[in-house]
């Protein structure tokens, strides 16, 4: 069926073929540098993503789409000043009885939006129908060391009661300040400014602080002290993957300045000093992850199966980890999870943190596709070159400001069933279209 | 009840109702203390005794959460081998 699509595609080659290898072999602590990132040719946008992945969720699950009731979207990939992706989205939806909007806030939008949406299912506004979480972003930087840090995607959450995934209720933690560690302020360009040593004390302040508000509000519900080995498993946002290693490590030093009389002996001398200061050492991260190493490769290397190969997706990043644990969990162990905990740390510079948990109450076959199909998926990718991939980027900042233009590249190289950015005419306006589902 | 995505918006107005009637929520006076915009008119914060506690129940559907997850990732990448890493 794909080979019809093939025919401008080279096959998938060695190095690819190691990643199927690293996969199915499960040394997750092998891929915490990232393998490689998605790259969105000209023919896909944000807005062409968000729609795949919609309409690839209603499709799979056979959803009516007028049995959603509210539908709102995390980016912060802006084509549009004003428009929201939202409102190119109700093209797919019969209905315009449809609430909810766009939420900005670098890679937290697509928090806001699902706790939005959280909040809507339990107010006086919800009307029975279920609500849709749309995060999908591009992440590109100028030429220099961020450009490798890049990727893209897009998640889609659908919402309701009687979930086999259930949002723990009254425990969700928040961090927000004023800061300039990673911003947007130019509006002729694509790519941020970035502070990247202040993002990660920024990123890792809000992590000390969701973690240890989130543990607090559990304590106070279910009156009882919990540590980091109360979450089965824990998904992170993810701009890089050693970024995650080192969060998770950190969990272990809150834990020990929270209950200091069972902290590991070897993290003692230092308790004092980090006490004063959210940077650590070298030396004392790297005690750190020595010391989770094992309960990182159980607990959170199933979340990062999927990032290792597409990239930061921002807004979408955190989501990503978690169908990668969910679509790992129900082919692997679907029958023993429930009860399981599942603590979610979403991030977004500027900033905004969250810190929420996911319980397991029910069965999760089902509930994404199978881990076997992402990872054909990523076999059958087409690899770009080093230069392919810089031609490529210059000529996405040529067409940023551009109207009146056409993709020069194929959609066929794309998988069946993916819309596609058609044109943008002379009033800047996008039009999209989509590859058959079946070629034959 | 599961979700059961193959059946339509009959299924949905089932578990609509199911998940109305099967929680109900009492909120405690101190409870309202801590929220603005619930507090009970007339309130100042002293104690209530049992007979004229306020009464102010809500009905949340049970078991809020993910009925289903999606992903896309674009068909092209490119190896961070290839890009110097």
């Amino acid at each position: 069926m794909r080979e019809a699509f093939t025919c401008s595609c080279s096959s998938f080659d060695l190095s690819t073929a190691e990643i199927h290898d690293k996969v199915t072999e499960g040394k997750y602590t092998v891929g915490l540098a990232q393998e490689s990132i998605a790259v969105v040719p000209d023919c896909e946008d944000v807005i062409s993503m968000c729609m795949t992945v919609v309409s690839s969720l209603l499709e799979r699950t056979g959803t009516d789409p007028a049995c959603i009731g509210r539908l709102e979207v995390g980016s912060e990939t802006i084509l549009d000043k004003s428009k929201s992706i939202k409102s190119y989205l109700m093209q797919l939806f019969p209905t315009d009885d449809l609430c909810g909007a766009d939420n900005l806030n670098a890679c937290y939008g697509g928090t806001a939006a699902l706790l939005n949406s959280v909040a809507w299912l339990e107010s006086s506004e919800w009307d029975g129908r279920l609500a849709l979480v749309v995060a999908g972003d591009v992440a590109v930087y100028e030429r220099g060391p961020a450009r490798p840090t890049g990727g893209a995607g897009a998640i889609a959450l659908l919402l309701g009661p009687n979930a086999p995934l259930v949002v723990e209720r009254g425990t969700t933690s928040h961090y927000m300040k004023h800061k300039f560690d990673f911003y947007k302020p130019v509006p002729t360009s694509e790519y941020p400014l970035v502070d990247g040593p202040a993002s990660i004390v920024c990123y890792m302040e809000a992590l000390d602080a969701c973690y240890n508000r989130h543990l607090d509000r559990i304590s106070n519900i279910k009156n009882t002290l919990l540590t980091m080995d109360d979450f089965d498993y824990f998904v992170f946002h993810s701009p890089f993957g050693k970024l995650v290693q080192k969060a998770y490590g950190r969990l272990l030093l809150s834990d020990a300045l929270r209950y200091p009389q069972t902290a590991p002996v070897s993290l003692h001398p230092y308790l004092d000093a980090v006490a004063e200061s959210a940077s650590t050492s070298r030396e004392l991260d790297r005690l750190l992850q020595d010391l989770t190493r094992n309960a990182f490769e159980a607990r959170v290397g199933p979340t990062r199966l999927i990032s290792a190969h597409v990239g930061n997706s921002y807004c979408a990043s955190l989501y990503v980890g978690l169908l990668s644990l969910l679509a790992h969990l129900q082919h692997h162990h679907s029958e023993a999870q429930v009860g399981k905990r599942i603590g979610m740390f979403s991030y977004g510079s500027g900033l905004a943190a969250s810190m929420f948990s996911l319980i397991v109450v029910g069965d999760l076959r089902g509930l994404t596709r199978p881990i076997e199909e992402y990872k054909h998926w990523l076999l059958k990718r087409e690899r770009l070159t080093a230069s392919e991939f810089e031609m490529l980027l210059e000529e996405r900042e040529r067409l940023y400001l551009a109207s009146n233009w056409r993709p020069v590249t194929s959609p066929c190289i794309l998988r069946p069933g993916t819309w596609y950015l058609s044109h943008v005419d002379e009033k800047y306006r996008r039009y999209y279209a989509r590859l058959h589902h079946h070629p034959h | 009840m599961r979700f059961n995505p193959v059946k339509g918006t009959k299924e949905l107005s089932i578990f609509y109702n199911n998940a109305r009637e099967s929680e109900v929520l009492s909120i405690e006076p101190s409870t309202l203390h801590s929220r603005p915009g619930l507090t009970h008119p007339g309130d100042r914060g002293q104690s209530h005794s049992a007979s004229e506690r306020p009464v102010m129940t809500r009905e949340y559907p049970r078991n809020i959460g993910i009925l289903a997850a999606e992903l896309y990732f674009p068909s092209t990448f490119v190896s961070q081998a290839d890009l110097g890493m």
